[in-house]
Formats: C-alpha cells, structure tokens, sequence
C-alpha cells in the first residue's frame, strides 16, 4: 500500500493524536471519503481538508437553550471537551470521568473521538428511573470537540435518554457506547440540529445482551456534513431493537444515516424506518446493513427507507443491504423516492388549502408514520414541534 | 351567478372544450349530459381551477368576478366546491383535521371566523348521520380503505357541511347504490336556495330522478349542442347522444 498524502486536516490530527495503535492506524488511512465504501456519498475527507485546531477547552459562559426543550430531564452536557452533570443524580444512577483510553476496532471517526477525548465519561444506570436523561453534544467554538460516552444499562432497567448535537460551530466528533444488560430497555432519542455550515460525526454502538431492547428514534436537520452512525449488535437472544429516523434538509445540507444492524445470536428483531424530506440543494443519504450470522436463527429484520424530494435539485441516496448466513430467518428491505403527489395538492387546494400548507399536512403525513411510533407522549409532540417548525420555515 | 363565455381549454396541448358557454343563475341547478370523452370533466377541474387544463381563450365568473385568475383555494373559498369523479385518498392525514383546516381556511379567506372545535364536532356528526356514513370512519385517514361508494359519501359530507354558493357534482351518481343516490338527492335539495347554484354532470337520467334539474344541458365534443327542461335528459336516455354527434363534429 503506497503512502497516504494526508491532507492539512489529517496533518493537524495527527498532530493532536496521542500515540498508539489510533494514530498509527489513521496515518495510514486518513479520514473517510468517497474512496471508502460506507462512505462513498458522504466525503468527510473533501469536506474537513483545511487544518483543525483543538476546541478551546474552556467551557462557554452560555450554553444555548436545548432543541428539544425538557426542563424536567436530568442533564448531562458536554461542551469543548467538558462535562457538566447535575451535582446531585437520582439513586441508582452515577456519572464517572475516565482518564483518556484508545479503543480498538470500531470505525475510524470512533477511534479518533476516543484518541482525542479529554474526558472520556461513562454513566452508569442501575435502577430504572422515570425522568429522562438528556444527554446534550454542544460546540459552540471553533475547532474540533471530541466526546467519548460509554452507558451501561443494567438488566431489566428500563430508561429514556436523549442525546442532542447541537453543533453550532466547528466540528464535532462523538463516540457514545451503549451497552445494555439481559433485558435492559432504552428508548433512545437523538436530535441533531445545529449551523449548518458545522460539521457532526456521531458514531455510536449499541450491545444488546438476551432479551435486551432498543427503541431508537432519531430527527435530523442535517450540517455542512452530518453522519449519524448507530452499530447495533444482538449478542443475546431475543435481543430487538428498532431504529426510526426523520431527515428533514433544505438549503445545501447533508445528512447520512447510516446503521449496520449485526445479528449475532436467534430469535433476534430488528425494525428500521427512515424517512427523509428534502428540499433546495441538500443532500439525504441512507445505508442500511443487516448482517444476519449463521448461528442467528428466526432473525425477524425489517428495513425500509422513504425519501420525499421537493425541490428539483434535492438529491438522495440510498443504499440497504442483507448479508445472510443462517436459512430460517425473515428479512425484508424497501427503498423509495417520491415527489409530493399534485393530485393530492389539487384536492386539498379544491377544498381552501392554501398550496403552501397541502405541501406542508402532505409532508407531515408523509412523516407521520415514524412520529405515531414513538411510545413518549412529551417527546412524540416535541417530534410535531420540529416538523412543523421546519414546515413553517419552508412557506 | 356561474356564467360561462366561450370556453377554449386545451389538456396535453388537445382541444377539449371548444367554445362552451353557459350561465347558470342563482337558485338553479342544471345539469350536464354528454357522451365519453365530451369535456364534461375537464368542465369541472377548468371550474376549479386544475393545474395542466389550460384557458387558450373565454372567461367563467361567479357573481361577475373572473375565476380564471383565481388560485384553486381562493375559487374554493369564493365558494366554487367539486365533488369529485375520484376522490382522492390521502394516508397520513386524519380525515377529521383535513375538512375542519379546510373549511376554516375558506372561512379565514372569506373574513369569517375560524369554527370552534366544539361547533366542529356537532355540525360533522349531525352530516355524518346525513350522508349515511359511520363516524370510525372519521377517525380513519383521509378516505384511505373506504368503498367507492364511501368516499363519494365523503364528497357529500363535505359539501354539507362547506355549503358552497356553487357545488359541481362530477359524476358523482357512478357506482352509487339507490340508497346513495337517494342520499346525494337529499344533500343537494337541502342546500339548494335562491343564493345557491349546481352543475350536476352525469351519464344518466337516473340522479335527475332524485334532483330535480331546471335546465339540461348536452355537451358534445366541447361544445353545448342543445339545451332544454328536464324533459331532454328523458329524451337522451331513450335515444342516446348519436343525434348530437353530427351537430357537433
């Protein structure tokens, strides 16, 4: 393999890279791009290729107000490489702060936010707890943030956390771990909105033990560029996980929702659904991967992936995938991209509807098949909110 | 009221209506007779105000003021209303919130208040029962799994309960059981009145049985080839449309 030429970004990481096995790996592959299969419509080597600086590491004085407000949730933010948890946590419940440590495996932007993270945190849930914990990702200095997060979720716990990024300048890197004991249950719920003229890279991993469950809804507004990855693996059996998503991106954003969904032992479920509006000049890309090995017998995986395009010149990409090894499973994939049907305009137009607001309810109803499955009445309306915010901002 | 000069409309860059003129007064119902392929619906969307139905030349007013510069939602709102040959299906809207944000927003347009959700639910369950249709199926997204017959039902209610100044009636006798027929009668009779007019346009004498027309009209190749009482749509029935065909080629 010949040497890379790194570009001024990877020089500069590299430069900020503590050494070790990371280090050595990135020089030899550098940031992702297009020259990398999962990354091939979402160029993060084109895009971040002038030089990076470290964030400065001093908190900001304030801290913008949440896109998701939840003043009853407990609040964990980090912000340029800090952590502010609440001082007194819920029994059951804890917050510790690591010494940096290096990962192995895993992807290559999850191998630079674990390199890079001043304080690695891990939260630790042992008792299920009604209040939500709101986890939120904020940048607001230049330079790169990088965050790494392991939860554990001990068995038959049951909790609701919701991660925000909020990256309003800069670029931002997360790591967030998920490791969920025999019949844990997480509803998890992201909330990526920021500048759009940032950059976000959430790589998360989600390990579910026997009879675990993940319920994962995320809404994306997209950045310059944004990656919302999520691994799941079911190490146990009849471990199920759902994974739901809203892409809503206008202007030149880009947003890429990308799952790999590892079917390890039987009688695992997986359910995804995505559906994205696009609008302007921005960009939606999909990738979705079930692996389903040999051993993972009565495998039940579905995945479907829905795009709206509204403007001639949005664009979406779109690539699901099954690699199956074991014969007695259920898998299923569907993919389809649509504009906004001009009868159902005229209809309503025929019956008062300004066109303005039939492209909006017809948007809404488009997406309201991922909103209607999100079990949290507070949080499904917050979900209503966005869309008809991003509706509202589109008359 | 509904006046109607010299109508030229071309659909896909074809000519199909050709010259049609037509006035409909207040407190009148007329209807429209005529074989396939006539015009009869590209009539009604040019009405409405359908994108891709283009007004080469003609003009159509209600109450002296020209529709043809109207968006579709601003003629709904001066009070034009289609019952549609194919209603549409829309998933993912709730039925209930489509015909409230639809009337509130002709209400809007017209400088009347927006109608309480209290006095929503009393006017839509008193039409409901009218129109013969189950209240589940409000609670169900717009037309979406109803019966052919259901969703004609559909157009009914909403007409019921917009109480246009001037309903279309696209073929909405097709498919229709006797009980509906009976049943688009009744919503037509109630709601006529000396403000109101209706364009009944249908293949069959069989509606003017429970809607009584004041004047029948026969369109024929773009064109309205005769007109008459309620007499002609007898006459049609018995002998067919091949005695216009000639007159109108």
């Amino acid at each position: 393999m010949s040497a890379l030429n790194h570009t001024p970004a990877e020089e500069s990481l590299l430069a900020m890279m503590p050494a070790g096995e990371a280090r050595k790996h990135f020089a030899a592959t550098g940031l992702p791009g297009r020259k990398d299969e999962g990354w091939r419509w979402t160029d993060l080597r084109r895009v971040l290729s002038a030089p990076l600086e470290a964030s400065d590491p001093t908190p900001p004085k304030n801290i913008p107000l949440a896109p998701v407000p939840m003043p009853e949730a407990i609040e964990v933010v980090f912000s340029q490489d800090t952590v502010a948890s609440p001082t007194t946590l819920p029994a059951g419940i804890s917050i510790t702060q690591d010494e940096p440590y290096a990962i192995k495996g895993r992807s290559e932007m999850a191998r630079i936010a674990a390199a890079l993270s001043k304080s690695p945190t891990t939260l630790c849930i042992e008792k299920s707890c009604e209040t939500p914990i709101m986890i939120r990702h904020v940048a607001t200095k230049a330079g790169l943030s990088a965050t790494h997060l392991q939860i554990h979720i001990a068995a038959n716990v049951e909790t609701v956390i919701v991660e925000t990024y909020e990256t309003h300048e800069g670029v931002s890197n997360a790591l967030v771990e998920y490791f969920l004991a025999e019949n844990a249950k997480l509803t998890r719920v992201i909330v990526q909105k920021g500048n759009q003229a940032a950059v976000v890279i959430s790589s998360s991993l989600a390990i579910l033990m026997a009879g675990a469950k993940l319920d994962q809804t995320t809404i994306g507004f997209g950045a310059k560029l944004a990656r919302m990855e999520t691994k799941v693996q079911h190490v146990g059996v009849g471990a199920s996980a759902i994974l739901n998503g809203i892409s809503l991106l206008k202007g030149k954003s880009h947003l890429d929702h990308t799952s790999v969904i590892d079917h390890i032992m039987p009688g695992c479920e997986t359910r995804e659904l995505y559906k994205a509006a696009i609008t302007g000049r921005a960009r939606g890309v999909f990738q979705g991967k079930f692996l389903v090995k040999q051993g993972a017998q009565k495998t039940q995986a579905q995945m479907a992936h829905h795009a709206l395009l509204l403007s001639q010149t949005a664009e979406v990409r779109a690539k699901p995938e099954l690699e199956i090894y074991a014969d007695d499973v259920e898998c299923a994939h569907g993919n389809t991209v649509g504009a906004l049907d001009d009868d159902a305009i005229f209809y309503m137009r025929q019956r008062g509807v300004s066109e303005a607001q039939a492209r909006a309810m017809l948007v809404q109803a488009f997406l309201s098949e991922v909103i209607e499955q999100i079990q949290d009445e507070k949080i499904r309306q917050q979900f209503e909110t966005l869309v008809g915010d991003w509706m509202g901002a589109q008359i | 009221m509904l006046k109607i000069n010299n109508l030229h409309v071309k659909v896909d860059g074809s000519v199909i209506l050709n010259g049609l003129s037509l006035e409909v007064p207040a407190g009148e119902v007329h209807a429209i007779m005529g074989p396939n392929g006539s015009g009869k619906s590209t009539l009604a969307y040019s009405i409405a105000g359908r994108q891709g139905y283009d007004v080469t030349k003609g003009d159509v007013s209600l109450d002296g003021e020209n529709l043809l510069e109207l968006d579709p939602n601003e003629r709904a709102a001066k009070g034009i209303f289609l019952s549609f040959q194919q209603p549409l299906e829309i998933p993912g809207v709730a039925t209930m919130n489509f015909i409230r944000t639809s009337w509130n927003a002709q209400r809007v347009a017209r400088g009347e208040g927006q109608v309480s959700a209290a006095d929503f639910l009393k006017i839509i369950r008193e039409k409901t029962k009218l129109v013969g249709l189950s209240g589940e199926k409000l609670k169900r997204p717009f037309n979406v799994g109803f019966s052919g017959g259901e969703k004609k039902r559909m157009e009914m209610l909403q007409m019921s309960i917009f109480e246009p100044r001037f309903g279309i009636l696209d073929e909405t006798d097709s498919g229709l059981d006797i009980d509906a027929l009976k049943m688009v009668g009744t919503v037509v009779n109630d709601l006529r009145g000396a403000d109101r007019g209706f364009l009944v346009i249908t293949h069959y004498q069989r509606l003017l049985d429970y809607i009584k027309p004041d004047r029948v009209h026969v369109l024929a190749a773009g064109r309205i080839v005769k007109s008459g009482g309620p007499e002609l749509a007898l006459d049609l029935e018995q002998n067919g449309y091949d005695q216009f065909m000639t007159d109108a080629a």
